[in-house]
């Protein structure tokens, strides 16, 4: 859910339906893991590697980082309830992980495109892509001290934006 | 609402502490401070009774170790070498088995008495065969699978099958963490890959995944994703969490629920922040002195990954963290424990290079008083059969196939009994005879020694009370101190 979320803000999401299972990047320490390291994973070009989750191949000895830490469920055991856990591994993905640093470039690109130039339209931009509202007066301000204590570089404020817990839980 | 009166978000933004104020919120609540629904369905978190140990580290030597190659002399075997295993044809797995399991082979190792107790260990052992005063062997196991997979499976998670948490996730369950900022459950590899069944090893099963296995790696960042991507500060880190929680208050939204996971994800990101400096404290053994590197055999090229390993695993259980995993072998073959070609080619590598290692964190933790909290145990997912493997290409028939009915590990420290025997397999070696000793009751002893009762931890799956023992599983009794 997540990882489709983050896809579809970026506007890299593919929503192309059917067809074979994908096979997102992994990093070499996860499949370091395999008995026989690459074993059965194959490569999936970009825009078919951008599909929904729904498409990823499960292979049962080899979970995927962005949605294992996040409570997916064994695929061998029936699971009448997700279970829903907070741990600081999974902030580490969502925060420097590979996947996370792609979607916050895909979507700092974007509001480049669509926000216009002055960051005050850029940040009105991401907050309307990510939260679908406006940015009340007090959070314009928060992000515009970051952004100019950051030089004005939107990729750090893109990644903040798709960690927030407003992007992550529904009300 | 909490018992406070309000609600966690009124409290943080009245209280103006910030990212502060929630990381200490989460903390609260995860003692019970305040009524924390998200918290209460995971929370077990105080033992049933005064435990032994309060951490534990299991060597898992993977492939399955030959138990009458180290721990368990038969001569009876060494004198009938050569001739058939009765009752071949009348036993069902060694039927399915018997393209594998030819004549009987005799071990050629060398056994000798240690200590005061004056138990025998082999010549691949030696440097833990010194220990052996402090080590309590098991000569009986047993277990269900022959297969490596399964086998792995079960000595993890006491299901052959994939899909239920494993030893460290019910501890971590049953007792919490100790160090609120390492993760409370570690797992090292071997530098040739991962045992065959992978992840789902150290896996959670149906509990959240904040009861995972997290690996570590002994080079490198030991954490997946620890260190910030190339061109980021701390700094800029630093500003990013706080813009991350100050969004993270949102605007008022009325009506809504009380949320406690909002506010323990931001307190999990501050976590993780804190994390990326103590993760690397914990495995830096520049620290360390020279005669310690030495203990563990740093300065040998054969002994130095395994070494570093069990160094860690050390720095570890001294910061809290409550069970560490640190696998021997890795891949397939001759990488690993899995000895179906020449046992004695095979071990003599993998006992070489764990020998050393093994006896330096027994003496390292004991001198350092830690052995009485800290229970350590040794072993693979089954042992090797009496019989010769002549299946495999490039063998001289002095291999062993897999065996589930007979098998030898050792517990030492933290409440265990050490310098005995516990149990016998019989005149071959082929299968457990006197007190038999199943995965279920390994792990019911294993939860006893860290103060749980292993028919009390439950955890609601499914419909039922689910146990790692299932409902199986009895303490047994002489292992304890």
């Amino acid at each position: 859910m997540i990882r489709d979320s983050a896809l579809s803000v970026t506007g890299s999401l593919n929503p192309a339906m059917h067809g074979p299972s994908i096979y997102p990047d992994l990093p070499k320490p996860v499949l370091a893991q395999q008995s026989r390291p690459g074993d059965g994973w194959g490569k999936s070009p970009g825009s078919e590697a951008a599909r929904r989750s729904i498409y990823i191949f499960a292979k049962r000895g080899l979970p995927v980082p962005e949605i294992d830490l996040l409570d997916a469920p064994d695929t061998t055991v029936s699971c009448e309830r997700r279970r829903v856990s907070v741990t600081g591994p999974q902030a580490l993905t969502l925060f420097n992980g590979a996947f996370s640093q792609q979607q916050a470039a895909g979507l700092a690109a974007r509001i480049r495109a669509e926000g216009g130039v002055a960051l005050k339209g850029q940040v009105a931009r991401t907050f309307q892509l990510v939260l679908g509202r406006d940015a009340s007066a007090r959070e314009l301000d928060d992000s515009l001290s970051f952004l100019n204590a950051s030089g004005g570089k939107l990729e750090p404020f893109c990644l903040v934006r798709l960690n927030t817990n407003e992007f992550f839980y529904l009300n | 609402m909490s018992q406070c009166g309000k609600t966690r978000r009124e409290m943080i933004w009245e209280s103006g502490a910030g990212f502060a104020g929630a990381a200490l919120t989460y903390l609260l609540a995860g003692s019970g401070f305040f009524n924390a629904k998200a918290a209460a369905a995971t929370m077990e978190k105080k033992p049933h009774f005064a435990p032994k140990a309060k951490s534990c580290i299991f060597l898992f030597m993977y492939g399955g170790p030959s138990h009458m190659d180290t721990f368990d002399p038969k001569p009876e075997l060494v004198k009938r070498h050569g001739q058939q295993m009765p009752n071949m044809g009348t036993d069902a797995l060694l039927k399915l088995r018997s393209s594998r399991l030819g004549a009987l082979l005799g071990s050629r190792r060398k056994f000798t008495r240690y200590g005061q107790s004056g138990i025998e260990v082999s010549d691949f052992y030696p440097h833990v065969g010194k220990c052996i005063d402090d080590i309590a062997v098991i000569r009986s196991m047993w277990t269900d699978s022959f297969a490596h997979g399964s086998g792995l499976l079960q000595m993890n998670t006491g299901f052959i099958r994939q899909g239920f948490p494993s030893i460290g996730s019910w501890l971590n369950y049953g007792l919490g963490t100790e160090n609120e900022n390492l993760p409370g459950y570690v797992v090292m590899l071997d530098h040739r890959g991962g045992p065959i069944s992978g992840p789902p090893n150290w896996g959670s099963g149906y509990m959240p995944a904040s009861f995972q296995g997290t690996q570590f790696r002994s080079s490198g960042d030991p954490i997946l994703n620890m260190d910030p991507p190339a061109g980021v500060t701390a700094g800029q880190q630093r500003r990013q969490l706080d813009l991350l929680a100050k969004l993270g208050r949102g605007p008022a939204v009325s009506g809504a629920p009380e949320n406690d996971e909002l506010n323990a994800r931001i307190a999990s990101f501050k976590l993780a922040f804190r994390m990326q400096s103590t993760a690397p404290e914990a495995v830096d053994l520049s620290k360390e002195d020279e005669e310690t590197k030495r203990l563990y055999g740093l300065d040998n090229p054969v002994t130095a990954p395994y070494g570093r390993n069990c160094l860690i695993g050390r720095r570890l259980v001294e910061r809290g963290v409550r069970f560490v995993q640190l696998y021997s072998g890795g891949g397939h073959g001759d990488a690993n424990w899995d000895a179906h070609r020449d046992v004695d080619e095979n071990h003599s590598e993998h006992c070489a290079e764990t020998d050393q290692p093994i006896a330096a964190l027994l003496t390292d933790l004991k001198r350092r008083g830690l052995l009485d909290q800290t229970l350590v145990i040794w072993g693979g997912e089954f042992g090797r059969m009496p019989m010769s493997d002549t299946t495999r290409a490039g063998t001289k028939g002095g291999g062993r196939d897999h065996n589930p009915r007979g098998f030898s590990m050792w517990m030492a420290g933290g409440g265990v009994k050490g310098g005995q025997v516990v149990g016998a397999t019989d005149e071959f070696g082929h299968a457990a005879v006197d007190n038999r000793i199943h995965v279920h009751d390994l792990h019911a002893t294993i939860l006893h020694l860290m103060g749980l009762d292993h028919t009390l931890l439950t955890y609601f799956h499914g419909g039922r009370n689910m146990r790692l023992t299932d409902v199986h599983g009895h303490v047994v009794k002489q292992l304890l101190a």
